[in-house]
């Protein structure tokens, strides 16, 4: 459905004079030097009709940036981003405007991706309204149906957004999203601002969703428990590339990535934890370790990781990985 | 069963916002003993970080302490004078936040605020400070403790900058550190790293620990005991396995996150349902009644005391009552049913 190749984001520096702000350094020393951050550094990637894919990574990563590559919020500075082989970047108008009907993008915090200013119902027709959807009746009834569909009461539908809870609002902000009729959903972090008890309540309901309108799924979450959980592959990105791709049903067998093993104690089990504490830190993305970027806290790493980023290559059926000591 | 007086002993606490309109931490009684790591879990709203800024005098704008004993070491942190008191939770308590960032003064060097803490409460010269600063930076992890010292929290990731606040907060070797979330705002194999340092740091100097968090998972393997709180209120006192709460908020909240990946066998999470109970919610009976799975009648008329049961843990649920009805009530400071002194 949609095939990113070797796309690449780079954020540069802001302007001259923001640069001489940030290397004003303490009497005058030259401290930081802003530099371009390489948020994504060459990534391929494919999200099936009807998956949930799920992209994990710690802040810094890139999956965020790469959420928003893939739903043309960012343009990718090279590679190309295609949605059913056509590149986001080549769309003229009216292609543009039935891939913005087509993708929804589902922010992390509620509170700030939604409109203080707008009701509930006006927050969920301004999508039917900008691409003319139905006429106001209609748009009554279908606003009615989304808030219905997301658990909450259309009687609600006046109030504006500081009136609802925290999941209350992540439930219109699913609804908004919803409100196009959208075949692919790009939901970046959908539960984490929210309490324990809540976040439950938002995943089950996105499931829910999921299935019964066929939705194809991104998810982006630093949880590897979640996206194992929900979704039936796992993208896991670390310094702005991919370290592996692995269907659910593979976790945890064989030779994962040191990184995804690492990590995986951090979510498993409390025994396996203790003994698989990474030292160090993620990679400053302006300025990345040579080589592959977990070499630098890898317990496996040898001289030769520091040579050259290792490829993404396929080391069994369905699983992808990165790691010159599993090619 | 505990050896010894405790560390702290904390008795009907209760804060307020509004002059005493909406009670946040409606009569908490627990205690601390020394050298243990107690958990103390919640959602937010659930009165746990208020509990803690009790502790350290640190109570917001708008919130009072409008009754409870706070007894540290013998003392009586409420009937101490500001003087005293600001001295003690200095020098004998600390505190880890939750966002390093804002805890950390942006216009000092690293270097400048924690030598401050061992020149104001210490009495050392600068010199010394500086050194006993530098030293404690290396033990807390910074890489190249010297040069951090002169650099600004700005320059430093978010681990780094909770390695600088542990520093602070057990610089002067405190009998109680507090930790508030300290790994919320860290990523997952950061915050294994910060756990760990704490949990050494503290060990080394004897401190305990009381541990705030809304992870339950990060409790497995680090703390002794874990304390469950609700609307205000303290519902369960449980051991070092949470694996098996008592009480049905905490058997639910366990069941809301997402498992052990190695667990294919679970597809949905099961969330609790309803809301998280406000502030303005003043029902006579269990907070959680509204959304309790096992609630019956008289949960939504009268508020469950604290039971104990014959294995020491404690729940204030009607249903899990010691055989014999729940008349038996073990803890009569838990019954806090009396209405605030004030107003």
């Amino acid at each position: 459905m949609l095939r990113l190749i070797e796309v690449e984001k780079t954020f540069r520096p802001p302007s001259s004079l923001g640069r001489e702000i940030l290397s004003l350094g303490r009497r005058g020393r030259a401290a930081d030097v802003a530099r371009s951050v390489r948020a994504v550094r060459g990534v391929s990637l494919e999200v099936k009709p009807g998956e949930i894919l799920g992209l994990v990574g710690e802040s810094g990563s890139g999956k965020s940036t790469l959420g928003r590559l893939m739903c043309g919020l960012l343009p990718a500075d090279r590679g190309r981003c295609l949605f059913e082989g056509r590149d986001l970047a080549a769309f003229d108008r009216s292609e543009r405007r039935r891939f913005a009907r087509r993708v929804q993008f589902m922010f992390q915090d509620p509170a700030s991706s939604l409109d203080p200013r707008l009701s509930a119902r006006a927050a969920l027709s301004e999508g039917l309204v900008i691409h003319k959807l139905g006429g106001r009746a209609d748009r009554r009834a279908r606003v009615d149906q989304l808030l219905l569909e997301t658990g909450l009461d259309p009687e609600l539908a006046e109030r504006h957004p500081h009136q609802f809870s925290g999941g209350q609002r992540q439930r219109l902000c699913l609804a908004r999203a919803l409100s196009l009729d959208p075949d692919l959903l790009i939901a970046d972090e959908p539960a984490s601002a929210l309490d324990v008890s809540i976040q439950a309540q938002i995943i089950n309901l996105l499931l829910d969703l999921k299935a019964k309108r066929g939705l194809t799924m991104v998810l982006i979450s630093h949880d590897l428990a979640l996206v194992c959980l929900m979704a039936d592959r796992a993208a896991v990105m670390y310094g702005g590339l991919l370290m592996e791709v692995f269907p659910r049903g593979l976790l945890g067998q064989r030779d994962h990535h040191p990184y995804v093993k690492a990590l995986w104690a951090s979510v498993g089990s409390s025994s396996e934890a203790g003994e698989l504490i990474l030292e160090g830190e993620p990679p400053d993305p302006q300025n990345p370790p040579p080589g592959c970027p977990f070499q630098p806290r890898c317990p496996e790493a040898e001289p030769e990781c520091g040579l050259a980023v290792p490829p993404l290559v396929e080391t069994e059926t369905g699983r992808w990985c990165a790691c010159r000591r599993r090619a | 069963m505990e050896p010894s007086s405790p560390l702290l002993d904390i008795r009907d606490l209760t804060v307020s916002f509004g002059d005493g309109r909406f009670q946040a931490v409606k009569g908490v009684d627990f205690q601390l003993f020394s050298g243990e790591v107690v958990g103390l879990v919640g959602e937010s709203g659930s009165g746990k970080s208020l509990t803690a800024f009790s502790l350290m005098g640190l109570l917001p704008h708008g919130a009072r302490l409008d009754r409870g004993a706070m007894i540290f070491q013998g003392q009586d942190l409420v009937a101490l004078d500001r003087r005293t008191r600001r001295e003690l939770c200095g020098r004998r308590m600390g505190m880890v936040f939750q966002e390093p960032l804002t805890a950390l003064n942006p216009v000092l060097t690293i270097g400048e605020q924690t030598a401050e803490i061992f020149r104001l409460r210490d009495g050392r010269s600068a010199k010394e400070a500086r050194r006993l600063a530098v030293e404690l930076l290396g033990q807390v992890g910074l890489p190249n403790p010297e040069r951090a010292a002169e650099s600004y929290p700005h320059r430093f990731s978010g681990g780094m900058r909770q390695r600088v606040v542990i520093a602070m907060a057990l610089a002067l070797k405190p009998a109680l550190v507090i930790a508030d979330e300290p790994t919320t705002a860290l990523d997952p194999t950061i915050a294994a790293q910060i756990v760990r340092l704490l949990k050494n740091m503290a060990a080394e100097r004897r401190a305990t620990v009381l541990f705030i968090t809304h992870n339950l998972k990060l409790l497995a393997g680090l703390a002794r005991r874990v304390m469950v709180m609700y609307a205000g209120r303290l519902v369960e006192q449980t051991g070092a396995d949470f694996a098996d709460p008592l009480h049905p908020y905490a058997q639910g909240l366990l069941k809301a996150i997402p498992p052990d990946p190695a667990d294919r066998s679970v597809t949905r999470l099961a969330p609790i349902p309803g809301q998280p109970s406000s502030l303005a919610d003043d029902r006579p009976g269990c907070p959680f009644e509204p959304r309790c799975p096992e609630r019956r009648d008289r949960c939504a008329r009268e508020l469950p005391p604290m039971f104990e049961l014959p294995d020491g843990r404690l729940v204030r649920c009607f249903q899990r009552a010691p055989q014999g009805d729940g008349q038996a009530a073990l803890r009569p400071a838990a019954q806090a049913d009396v209405p605030p002194c004030s107003g």
